[in-house]
């Protein structure tokens, strides 16, 4: 669970989404609600005065967690 | 159909199914709290979570420390469920908004995201057992936090639990429980104490009733006898309902007695006080046929909340017993904690051996704020009427002179701020201890009156824990030393004229009442359910009688023989009470 553990180190509100369902990425539960698994495509906004930070470090975690990834899939994640 | 055997510790017969209360699986019933008390619910919610963190975040410390951090690692996610902000708003929507109980939020909102997970991915399977988890750590810190449980059971029902806590047994909800069973426990400890103060039978010391009892199985509870029958057969149960139909007729002929006075046929008269551990029990002992209260146990100001009771609190409580007893004589006894989850919570280190520890008048007199606060109340409560105050467990000299220079210092802040409070109240000491009982004669002479408190002067005169079910046979009120040193202290009253009571459980057990009348006691103080039958046997015997019986275990030397002997006398006084 670093993925929560380390928005939960920024102020902005963060949410992540799977295309289907969008939820506040500093919740445990609301995360597992995505079934996150590989190939999945994840969606990261932010805002806040970190927003920038958050989204990039979440996303290198995503992607870094997910080392299997391919190229196309890493460029799927976008900011916002 | 199988019999368990345990210690009867509350007489009397049930018969009702049995509901188990302390088992892992929490059967989790809808209901629904008054607006006005959702947030009270909300409170507890928060602090069963809080508390949970703090057992979580301690678990992955030990288990980081045995196995190492991977391990530990799977804590975290339990912490980030404790700690997520989503879960903690849906469990204040729910409590708040649904005005359900606590324990029913957690298990509602923890099973639909179960549910959700379950359905989704089998990766999330492993994810689903930690969500179950922390649920169960939720309701079990949610249960162990206080009473609820047992206190709204719909049908009569029978409990059976591994122990429970003075908190949890005081709030049982009479009505419906019809009797108690648990594995844990001798006949003193204060889960007994409240059972024969409710007047519903219980067992303790069944060591394992648990695990035979799923709950639900009709039970037949022989408190007199110490029985536990699990699915009784029909001659069984046709048998105890008939004794039970007994007993029900036996104890409604003690009606009668109410408003008689606890006098022997010879015309001795004796004094019948009630014991009570909650202002609104004042009423059953009158009800009872009680003539004032003899013993009025404060702890439970303190075990039943979390917060340190207010000198409002404890005006409040006092005032209500007051009241109640419509100038009829009170009893107070200061805070006897200690030795138990209060104290021993608060302690930086628990103590190794707390019934030897800071308990009792030591706590106070080592915490004089909290002291000086209930001394405050009583003193300012006693105004107009007939209260007097008792220190328990004084075990030396120096101990009854501090407590007494307390009630002086705080007598003369009173009069100093012009705060109303009486001026004469009696001051006397509970005698529970062998040092105590020893040097009666000397604390004589700087008391008002002496309270024999029985179940601690037999715990340190034989050395046995009460509460201990290993060693609970071998306590017994009737000890050739035990009885000695309660003669010692009945004879000093005499000797300086100071009044002597015997409020220990003792004084309730009809078997034991000629044996102490018979050595000069003349003041019993009792649960209130077990007033009725002490003036029954009272009123059915003649001093002579009490005497020669008294003469007579005095001569015995093993509390075998005086046991027995007891046991015969009183069923030739009273036969309809020991059937």
């Amino acid at each position: 669970m670093m993925f929560v553990e380390t928005a939960n180190r920024f102020t902005a509100k963060i949410e992540v989404s799977n295309g289907a369902l969008t939820v506040d990425a500093k919740s445990i539960m609301s995360v597992m609600r995505l079934a996150a698994s590989q190939g999945t495509v994840l969606k990261i906004a932010a805002d806040g005065q970190d927003a920038e930070g958050a989204v990039d470090e979440l996303s290198a975690l995503v992607a870094d967690g997910f080392g299997e990834m391919t190229e196309e899939e890493k460029q799927a994640l976008e900011a916002e | 159909m199988k019999t368990k055997k345990g210690i009867g510790v509350s007489a009397g017969v049930a018969i009702a199914p049995a509901v188990l209360v302390d088992a892992e699986e929490f059967d989790i019933p809808h209901r629904t709290v008054p607006p006005e008390q959702a947030e009270a619910e909300w409170g507890r919610l928060k602090q069963a979570v809080s508390v949970s963190k703090r057992e979580v975040r301690e678990l992955r410390k030990q288990t980081a420390d045995r196995l190492g951090k991977e391990t530990a690692g799977i804590f975290d996610f339990h912490l980030g469920l404790l700690e997520d902000k989503i879960l903690t708003r849906k469990f204040a929507d729910t409590v708040l908004g649904d005005h359900v109980t606590a324990e029913y939020a957690v298990a509602a909102v923890l099973r639909d995201y179960a549910k959700e997970f379950l359905s989704m991915s089998p990766y999330l399977a492993e994810r689903v057992k930690d969500v179950y988890d922390i649920e169960k750590r939720l309701l079990r810190n949610l249960i162990g936090q206080r009473r609820e449980s047992l206190s709204h059971l719909r049908r009569p029902v029978v409990v059976l639990a591994h122990d429970l806590t003075p908190s949890q047994a005081a709030a049982m909800d009479r009505e419906h429980i019809r009797g108690l069973a648990l594995d844990a426990g001798g006949a003193t400890s204060h889960t007994a104490i409240v059972a024969r103060a409710l007047g519903i039978p219980a067992i303790v010391g069944l060591n394992d009733v648990t695990a035979d009892v799923a709950g639900g199985e009709t039970l037949i509870l022989d408190g007199n006898r110490g029985l536990v029958i699990i699915d009784p057969d029909e001659a069984a149960l046709r048998e105890y309902e008939q004794f039970s139909q007994q007993q029900v007729e036996f104890l409604h002929s003690l009606d009668a007695l109410r408003d008689l006075p606890a006098v022997t046929r010879d015309g001795h008269e004796v004094v019948l006080l009630g014991n009570i551990e909650f202002p609104s029990e004042a009423g059953t002992v009158l009800a009872k046929g009680g003539q004032g209260i003899g013993l009025y146990r404060t702890e439970f100001l303190y075990l039943g909340s979390d917060v340190e009771p207010t000198e409002e609190d404890h005006y409040n409580a006092y005032r209500q017993v007051i009241e109640r007893v419509q100038g009829r004589p009170v009893v107070i006894r200061t805070l006897d904690l200690g030795a138990d989850k209060y104290t021993q919570s608060r302690a930086r280190v628990p103590e190794r051996n707390p019934f030897l520890g800071l308990r009792s008048i030591r706590f106070c007199l080592q915490n004089l704020p909290m002291f000086r606060t209930q001394l405050r109340a009583i003193l300012r409560a006693s105004v107009g009427a007939d209260v007097s105050l008792m220190f328990p467990l004084i075990t030396t000299m120096t101990e009854l002179r501090q407590a007494k220079m307390v009630v002086m210092d705080v007598r003369e802040d009173l009069e100093e701020q012009g705060t109303e409070h009486s001026q004469d109240v009696p001051v006397g000491m509970m005698v529970e201890t062998p040092s105590a009982a020893l040097q009666c004669g000397d604390f004589a002479r700087e008391v008002d009156f002496f309270s024999v408190g029985t179940n601690d002067l037999i715990q340190y005169t034989l050395a046995v824990d009460r509460g201990n079910e290993k060693v609970a046979s071998l306590f017994n009120p009737v000890n050739p030393a035990v009885l000695q040193l309660i003669k010692e202290v009945i004879r000093s009253g005499q000797r300086y004229d100071v009044s002597v009571s015997l409020c220990g459980e003792m004084a309730g057990d009809p078997q034991y009442a000629l044996l102490l009348l018979g050595m000069g006691l003349r003041s019993f103080s009792c649960a209130p359910a077990a007033i009725p039958e002490i003036k029954k046997m009272i009123r059915s015997a003649t001093m002579e009688q009490a005497t020669e019986v008294a003469r007579r275990v005095m001569g015995f030397t093993s509390e075998t023989e005086i046991t027995n002997y007891l046991r015969a006398e009183a069923r030739k006084v009273l036969p309809e009470a020991f059937t």
